[in-house]
């Protein structure tokens, strides 16, 4: 023991070390990756925020020439189509499909998860099939079933009734739009549903019926109120991601002259007449940003409360299940229709459009089946470039994400360091802004940003790699069940940073990595916003060359089309299923 | 071999920065185990990982091996993986993607520079055959019980030669009964491997058992310091003497008489306790201490026999291997053992004999 004088303790003079053994290239990996994921948002938003106080129009935002001005914001929020037209609808729109999705979604999430219905694991996937059909195509599929003239249902309809004229059913119409938009939600808010429902404790129902209460007694008086916390957080995301539609109100509103924010936005940028409006874009996208961000602060003060809510634990139940008895038959009924209207019937009428066009569906027509429409499609190099496109921008921006995101997810789980709440807060950002604003943003930067990737396949690639909130999430519950002392062991055998992340974190991280990967990669074929603000003829992917081939009334073609990108998603989403359920162990 | 040196180490606290180590100091010479026992929160595991370089001290100075690993004055401080430790962790973190013998064949694989195939293969063997884990080499490591995951870990952390083998708590994990059992197999191994360790653990009996030499540790700093033997038997507080062991505590008034002490109990009918009159015990208001095994229970004897203290059994605790009996001296309860077969009951007045040589005294801590 040496140096008795006892010193009195003291700060150290340098910045504490971080003890999770973060060397030189620990830090620049960390570094690098946590400052690549903040441009990514950070950069466009800026840039947004910037231009929405630019002008006159004639200039691109930092040409010379423009400068600062108050114009924009002026003339968007001086407009009274805004406050007649663009907020009721998008309130209305929002109000119904979520009321709409949420009832249909509750249904079936009580039936699969808390009652006998026979075949509930069948039921489970069917419910979700419409997850992996692209937006945009089931809209097409509605079209061709709803649309008032040529609609298949309405001409059944009309023969059946004995009526002439149109409809009666018109897709195109606030009310066309609100179903169409909820039968869309149904299987996202049946994912959070059913994951509520089975962290309920039966305890406190059977508690209520020990205590004498008949079934609907404990249904109304501890079901409910006990699983409203865990349904509030879910409510207020769906009303984030309805309000975030872009692709049904686009294609079903406009028609039906519903102005939804979203549309607003594109239409600054494409107007009727004259140069494209960027200052006034930028300036109708921020207070819907802002709305976006606010209800993404409340979701997230609602997941703190239903988690502190005693009922609500992480854990999953057996659920006792209730008997439908003579119920059953009516209840199957429910199930089926949905299943049927939001998933088999688009896909069947798809199928049956590629082959023969806008023939309704008959016997005797099948004998004029054609299989012209596929051969014109393969034949046309544009689908050829739209497929490359589409794996390659879904394929590297996935990757691109789940690396960030599981850079992000360790730094804010390892690492203590000043800004972390922020970063936190950063990496979960990215659900609360709607895609036609960071397609919006992204355009912006880099029209302004000279580097040459505007109008390529890159831009869409760095546009979709904003999506950072799903990997960090999955990489922070993936590593918060690693104990700790996994990292350290491997530290204290020796091993760098890096090699103890390639070696011990990665392995261990698989399962999360992966269904990371695979989620963003069905986004990314899905993605439908983003490559349609920032399209050119060079980077088409296939569900904008779906909406032109469908807007320039080639039917048979279209349907091929969308028949082709279901082919496309159902395998791969079921190849991922069963890695992952692998790799899960 | 590890030498720590005045080591501090401060969180920052919402009400200003928050001292978990004070000013500790100790030194382990080769090939001794060293126990830092204390109870939880006292700061000894962040010691330890300050010590592995998992932590960083604020200021203090660490030395292995005759290197300085750690002075933040200095501004050195040696990253845990260029560090010569093994570690043993509390919960064991066995990697369960690897095998136990790729479990145990890391800190080679990651050594630079690479050591042959071949020779991390002899390597390994040889420390899994130490650990009688060799049959199991390619058992999946989700597969191993809590007793073989640490012997795989014990096995991992010495397969490098390290100078130091730092031990977490690590039979916290483990059931009571196999705790026992393991406890005994890792006194064996980390003899036969000779090496220098230190062990960290709340369980004084896993302390006494595994080292040589101990400081118990509380509220940041070391309290105490010496063979386990010594600190049982002459605690320096009555904090370690009830952290080491059952202790009763007596308090009373002492007073010298030539070279005896006399010390009047309270609560007990007014009845004295004689000791050695050392140089350096306390006078005037004092704690006694006295071990339960300590004490003897004998049939009641006549009043006034010098160490006799008369009193009568208030509790009755069947224990197995032995009774454990409450005895209330008038006012005053003293915990004492009895053997199974010895007749006794509550109620009953019985006599206690009080060895003065195993008796320690401690000024009062407090006014009564």
């Amino acid at each position: 023991m040496t140096d008795l004088a006892l010193p009195a303790p003291r700060r150290p003079r340098r910045a504490a070390r971080q003890p999770s053994g973060l060397d030189l290239w620990g830090r620049l990996v960390v570094g690098a990756g946590v400052a690549l994921a903040i441009y990514l948002i950070a950069a466009p938003l800026a840039m947004l925020l910037a231009t929405a106080f630019r002008g006159p129009v004639e200039f691109l935002p930092f040409e010379p020439g423009a400068r600062w001005t108050l114009g924009n914001v002026v003339a968007v929020y001086t407009d009274p189509a805004l406050y007649e037209r663009v907020i009721p609808d998008t309130l209305v729109f929002v109000t119904g499909s979520v009321a709409l999705s949420f009832t249909i979604g509750f249904g079936l999430a009580w039936l699969v998860e808390r009652t006998d219905l026979p075949g509930r694991e069948v039921w489970f996937t069917l419910i979700l099939f419409p997850l992996l059909m692209p937006t945009i195509v089931l809209g097409i599929a509605w079209i061709f079933l709803m649309a008032p003239k040529a609609g298949w249902l309405n001409l059944g309809l009309r023969a059946l009734l004995g009526i002439a004229g149109e409809g009666p059913i018109n897709v195109f119409s606030m009310g066309g739009l609100i179903v169409c938009q909820a039968l869309a939600s149904v299987p996202f808010v049946f994912i959070l549903l059913t994951a509520a429902l089975r962290t309920m404790n039966p305890g406190l129902e059977e508690a209520s019926g020990a205590s004498g209460a008949r079934p609907i007694t404990t249904f109304r008086r501890v079901t409910v109120p006990v699983l409203l916390p865990g349904i509030l957080a879910p409510f207020i995301l769906v009303c984030l991601v309805t309000l975030e539609q872009f692709e049904l109100p686009s294609i079903l509103g406009v028609p039906a002259k519903v102005s939804i924010f979203s549309y607003r936005i594109l239409y600054e940028l494409n107007p009727a007449d004259g140069l494209p409006n960027y200052g006034g874009a930028a300036a109708v996208a921020l207070p819907f940003l802002v709305l976006g961000i606010a209800l993404l602060a409340l979701y997230n003060r609602a997941v703190r409360r239903a988690e502190r809510f005693v009922t609500v634990t992480g854990k999953a139940y057996v659920q006792r299940r209730l008997r439908l008895g003579r119920w059953r038959v009516p209840a199957l009924l429910f199930a089926g229709a949905y299943v049927v209207i939001g998933a088999l019937l688009p896909a069947a009428i798809l199928v049956w459009a590629s082959l023969l066009g806008y023939v309704p569906p008959s016997a005797a027509a099948l004998k004029e089946a054609s299989l012209a429409a596929y051969w014109r499609l393969l034949s046309d190099p544009t689908f050829w470039l739209a497929v490359r496109n589409t794996l390659i921008v879904a394929g590297a921006s996935a990757l691109i994400v789940s690396v960030l995101g599981g850079l992000v997810g360790w730094t804010l789980l390892r690492l203590s360091f000043p800004g972390r709440t922020l970063l936190d807060v950063f990496s979960f950002m990215s659900i609360g802004i709607p895609s036609v604003i960071a397609g919006l943003a992204v355009m912006l930067l880099y029209l302004t940003v000279p580097i040459g990737i505007y109008g390529t396949f890159v831009i869409l690639i760095v546009a979709y790699s904003y999506r950072l909130a799903i990997s960090t999430r999955l990489a922070k519950a993936g590593l918060m069940q690693l104990h700790r002392e996994l990292e350290e062991a491997s530290a204290a055998s020796g091993a760098r940073w890096m090699s103890t992340q390639a070696r011990i974190v990665l392995p261990l991280l698989r399962a999360p990595l992966f269904s990371s990967f695979v989620l963003l990669f069905i986004v990314g074929v899905r993605e439908f916003t983003l490559p349609l603000i920032l399209h050119s003829p060079d980077n088409v992917v296939l569900s904008v060359l779906l909406w032109k081939l469908f807007q320039n009334g080639d039917a048979p073609q279209a349907a091929a089309l969308a028949t082709f990108i279901l082919v496309l998603v159902v395998p791969v989403v079921a190849l991922a299923r069963r890695g992952l359920m692998r790799a899960g162990g | 071999m590890l030498k720590v040196a005045n080591l501090v180490k401060t969180f920052p606290g919402g009400n200003g920065p928050v001292t978990v180590i004070d000013r500790v100091s100790f030194a382990i010479p080769e090939g001794l185990c060293f126990a830092l026992l204390g109870p939880s929160g006292c700061g000894k595991t962040t010691t330890l990982r300050c010590v592995a370089g998992l932590e960083t001290a604020s200021s203090g100075r660490i030395e292995i091996g005759g290197t300085v690993v750690s002075d933040p004055e200095a501004g050195i401080f040696v990253p845990v993986h260029e560090r010569p430790i093994g570690m043993v962790f509390q919960s064991y973190a066995i990697w369960p993607h690897l095998n136990v013998f790729e479990n145990v064949a890391y800190p080679l694989r990651v050594q630079r520079p690479r050591s042959g195939k071949a020779r991390i293969r002899d390597k390994v063997m040889e420390v899994l055959r130490l650990v009688g884990m060799e049959a199991a080499a390619d058992r999946p490591a989700p597969l191993l019980s809590g007793g073989q995951q640490q012997r795989v870990a014990l096995a991992r952390a010495i397969v490098r030669e390290p100078a130091l083998l730092l031990l977490d708590e690590p039979l916290s994990n483990l059931d009571a009964r196999l705790r026992e059992a393991m406890r005994d197999e890792l006194v064996e191994m980390i003899a036969r491997v000779g090496i220098t360790a230190l062990y960290v653990t709340h369980d004084q009996a896993e302390a006494f058992v595994l080292a040589r030499w101990m400081a118990v540790m509380d509220r940041g700093r070391i309290v105490q310091e010496g063979a386990p033997r010594d600190l049982y038997a002459r605690p320096g507080t009555p904090f370690i003497a009830g952290f080491l062991g059952a202790a009763n505590l007596l308090r009373g008034k002492a007073e010298r008489h030539g070279d005896r002490l006399q010390i009047a109990l309270a609560g007990a009918n007014g009845q004295c306790l004689a000791l050695n009159g050392d140089a350096g015990r306390p006078e005037g208001a004092v704690e006694v201490m006295i071990r339960p095994e300590d004490i003897d229970l004998i049939a009641r004897a006549p009043p006034g026999r010098q160490n006799v203290l008369n009193g009568r059994i208030t509790h009755i605790h069947f224990m197995g291997s032995q009774v454990e009996c409450g005895v209330d001296l008038g006012g005053t309860r003293v915990r004492a053992f009895a053997k199974p077969s010895d007749p006794v009951a509550e109620g009953q007045p019985v006599s206690l004999r009080i060895d003065p040589a195993r008796c320690t005294v401690f000024p009062a801590s407090a006014p009564t």
